[in-house]
């Protein structure tokens, strides 16, 4: 009986780490340069992690990245010019958002 | 003065149903807030598979959320059993104690 819970426990322990392992994603942050409806894609420029008084969200790095957001959960809609934070996975070149948060209009720091 | 308080009464109800809907009128739809944990500043290897999970996977951090609470709450039940027990009381005999 002990060794029957022992082993549910830690099938149900490696289940969910190896559901999470397939799940693992990534997040970029950076200015919205388009939000195309129509192709369902949004272009930024990428930040990185260096924040700075003058640059709170991080600093440009130049990288222009495509996310594809069709099956993505979007925030307050973005716009150019905005600071978005997108969580995503890839394959093949291809960057799939899953979420898009609109830092910009969405700030939680601003009661700082 | 009670039948025309009946009377009036569904049209109060009526009202307070109503009001409610007359606000969202008033602007915009609500956007929805999508919030996205920024796992690129988490080094903690546990902080990060959380924040992950955050990100990419709800239901699996539902329920984690629901073990965590569960093993926190047994926790918390195994503590205070114990502070019970040194405090010289035995809770596991069911005898009544009278005077």
């Amino acid at each position: 009986m002990k060794r029957l819970f022992v082993t549910s426990i830690a099938a149900f322990a490696l289940t969910v780490l190896l559901c999470a392992a397939a799940w693992a994603g990534m997040v970029a942050q950076g200015k919205c340069i388009e939000n195309d409806k129509a192709a369902k894609t949004i272009k930024i420029e990428e930040y990185d992690i260096n924040f700075t008084p003058e640059n709170k969200y991080g600093t440009p790095t130049g990288t222009v990245t495509v996310f594809d957001v069709s099956e993505a959960k979007i925030g307050i809609p973005p716009e150019p010019g905005d600071i978005l934070r997108i969580a995503y996975t890839s394959d093949n070149d291809k960057y799939h958002a899953v979420k898009v948060m609109n830092v910009t209009k969405q700030d939680l720091s601003k009661k700082k | 003065m009670l039948t025309r308080t009946a009377k009036v009464l569904p049209l109060i109800l009526a009202l307070l149903a109503v009001l409610p809907q007359l606000v969202w009128a008033a602007g915009g739809g609500a956007s929805e807030l999508v919030v996205v944990a920024d796992t690129r500043v988490v080094k903690n290897v546990v902080l990060h598979y959380f924040a992950d999970l955050y990100n990419m996977n709800m239901l699996l951090n539902a329920i984690w959320a629901v073990v965590l609470t569960a093993g926190y709450g047994g926790f918390l039940g195994f503590l205070m059993d114990f502070i019970i027990s040194r405090c010289g009381l035995d809770l596991t005999k069911r005898s009544i104690v009278e005077h």
